[in-house]
């Protein structure tokens, strides 16, 4: 065989007039593959019922915490009216919306999740996606943009329809909405809190990604992370007992490995924004460790992910 | 090859060297050296398990060799895959696509991933090769509607979309009915006049022959043959000369086999085949062009043909010998020793 040229590549040649190239940089080909990426999964009905499910339960969850008020205006009892329209008004509803969007949030963006990087494998698309041009790491960044993109708009819309949602199911005891609890440090605090469920559910969504790429389906991403989550909640309490059981080093050690776990240290983080704003002490430390505890989870699922993608041979 | 390709003469646009791929033992791909050159339509031939899909997964670097280098439009894929993937467009085995998008999503999704802008800038484009592969009326149709033959269509326009220099077909006629065939081929036939280089992957020997000027025979990983398809077709003309008499078999060979070590040394191999008729003919190594004179050197001996014609090289033929696998007609050939060959074995 002859040599093979390597130092003067053929130049490209001109492509026709109706194809609009748009930039090659390495952000303006991630830019466009988050872009297809969302387009997906808007074009998808999987994503619309997924928002439906969501919307429709924190609509669901404020119809029955406002059913005493609804009981207490037909009774026309002022005082308990009062008392139970409180966790439907601002800024209250924004504590149950979140509390909802930690339940039911996580277990629909895990699905989402699971099968937006699932599916390329099921379906064989992976093919495609990889050989046209964005590099693998492109193709990596470009799921956890669109799924960072997803939980965003999840947790604003479903933050926002709470909310109002709340608002209106007060009206029979606060026909006149006031605004007084919003000022400077509530407005801080509760950006803080928003932050920290994004960061937190996007976590579990990492952890769905990592696990559907190794597993090349959406079961092994959807199934792991949703059992990962289940156990975080059952495990915490057998550690404590098991700690509070044993009054040794190794109790101390296995009643403190719950505070690692996602769940409760996103907790954390919400409850020292609570803390703040109520004025109470918070250890500066406790804020640190934690999100260093997230940052080490999104260093773990990423990397993972990263080096499968990276290492892998597509045979499907 | 017209005029956009002829200043890349010198430089293949793919050329691999001692491309190897092994799965644990089994070695897919073994020491594979391929040569496209530009406005080549390159059929890339062998039976199913030799390697070819592998081998168009590891020039896509979907697969990474275990050995070996494959450099496209003169960059190794290695470090250069990004810019070399932007100037291919690929069909790799069954075109797979979203099934919950229409067919012109899913271009849209494609042209998002091909650095084309995303948008209705690229309107004209996903109409017009959607027209290119006469999917224009099922645009809006969602892809799990679509038939077999439509999506290997659609495979297509997705593979043209971004108008690429390099297009690599894997079986891109797999499921189409014999319009669709044509269809293809007429397409491929299209492309190659606008100097795409085509890399075909295909078991239809028929369409390979009618559309590619370059051709690869694989075998269990192996590279067996390359070459020009004109040149792998007549590499080895032959003259088949039927008898009115079996009897005037054996003394025609024994003529023949004269006239080779006296007169005609142009013949190199004699032999006798059977056909499906049980019928016996001889098969001579000659150029066609000396067939009047066998005609005549056996005319002197009072031997008369009841016909003798030039065989005509088909790639099927070139292909089952390339493969080892038994030719039909070939596994009762008996090659007719020479006196030349007699002498060399004692």
């Amino acid at each position: 065989m002859s040599s093979i040229p390597q130092e003067t590549p053929l130049q490209p040649e001109i492509r026709n007039q109706s194809v609009i190239m748009g930039r090659q940089d390495f952000v303006s080909v991630l830019l466009r593959a988050i872009g297809g990426e969302l387009y997906k999964i808007r074009r998808r009905t999987m994503s619309r019922v997924l928002s439906c499910i969501a919307l429709v339960i924190i609509i669901i969850s404020f119809a029955v915490i406002a059913l005493p008020v609804f009981f207490d205006a037909t009774q026309n009892n002022q005082r308990m009216l009062q008392q139970d329209a409180t966790p439907l008004l601002f800024p209250e509803s924004i504590s149950i919306t979140i509390l909802l969007i930690n339940y039911i949030g996580i277990i629909l963006l895990i699905i989402l999740a699971g099968t937006i990087v699932g599916g390329e494998y099921s379906v064989g698309s992976i093919r495609i996606m990889l050989t046209r041009g964005p590099t693998r790491t492109q193709y990596f960044l470009a799921k956890l943009g669109a799924m960072l993109v997803c939980v965003i708009i999840s947790v604003v819309v479903l933050l926002i329809v709470g909310v109002l949602i709340g608002m209106l199911f007060a009206l029979p005891a606060h026909p006149n909405m006031h605004w007084n609890a919003l000022n400077g440090s509530m407005v801080l605090h509760t950006t803080l809190v928003i932050l920290i469920t994004i960061a937190g559910l996007f976590i579990y969504c990492l952890l769905a990604i990592c696990l559907a790429t190794l597993g090349k389906t959406t079961a092994a991403g959807v199934a792991g992370a949703l059992m990962w989550w289940f156990l975080e909640g059952i495990a915490g309490p057998i550690c404590s007992l098991i700690g509070s059981l044993n009054q040794n080093w190794f109790g101390t050690f296995v009643s403190a490995i719950p505070d690692y776990f996602i769940r409760n240290t996103v907790a954390q983080l919400v409850n020292n924004q609570q803390a703040y704003l109520a004025g109470a002490p918070v250890r500066i430390d406790s804020d640190l460790r934690s999100l260093l505890v997230l940052l080490i989870y999104v260093i773990i699922f990423a990397g993972v992910t990263w080096w499968a993608h990276q290492s892998r041979d597509i045979t499907n | 090859m017209n005029y956009q390709t002829l200043s890349h003469d010198l430089m293949p646009v793919i050329s691999t060297t001692r491309l190897t791929k092994a799965f644990g033992n089994l070695v897919a791909v073994n020491d594979l050296n391929l040569r496209v050159m530009p406005g080549d339509v390159f059929g890339f031939l062998g039976p199913n398990g030799s390697g070819k899909t592998t081998t168009i997964r590891m020039l896509l670097g979907l697969i990474r060799p275990t050995a070996g280098r494959a450099i496209l439009f003169g960059m190794d894929n290695a470090y250069q895959l990004s810019a070399i993937l932007q100037r291919i467009g690929a069909i790799v085995e069954t075109p797979t696509f979203y099934p919950y998008l229409s067919g012109i999503d899913n271009l849209r999704v494609i042209a998002a991933n091909s650095g084309m802008v995303l948008g209705k800038a690229n309107n004209r484009r996903y109409e017009e090769v959607l027209e290119l592969v006469e999917l224009q009326s099922y645009t809006k149709l969602a892809y799990r509607k679509y038939s077999l033959g439509m999506k290997q269509r659609l495979g297509i326009a997705a593979a043209l979309l971004s108008d690429p220099e390099l297009i690599m077909l894997d079986e891109p006629t797999n499921g189409l009915d014999p319009a669709g065939v044509i269809e293809i081929r007429n397409l491929i036939k299209r492309m190659s006049s606008l100097g795409k280089t085509i890399f075909l992957s295909s078991h239809i020997l028929s369409e390979v022959q009618q559309v590619c000027n370059r051709v690869a025979i694989m075998r269990k990983g192996n590279l067996v043959k390359q070459g020009d398809v004109r040149e792998l077709l007549h590499d080895k003309d032959q003259i088949e000369i039927r008898m009115a008499q079996t009897a005037e078999i054996d003394m025609a060979i024994t003529h023949l086999r004269h006239m080779q070590e006296q007169h005609a040394p142009w013949i190199t191999h004699i032999a006798v085949e059977y056909d499906t008729h049980n019928q016996a003919q001889i098969i001579i190594d000659a150029p066609t062009t000396r067939s009047s004179e066998v005609n005549k050197l056996l005319a002197q001996q009072e031997l008369f043909a009841a016909e003798i014609r030039p065989r005509e090289g088909s790639l099927e033929h070139v292909y089952l010998q390339a493969t080892a696998i038994p030719v039909p007609g070939d596994n009762t050939s008996i090659p007719i020793p020479t006196e030349k060959s007699k002498g060399a074995a004692r």
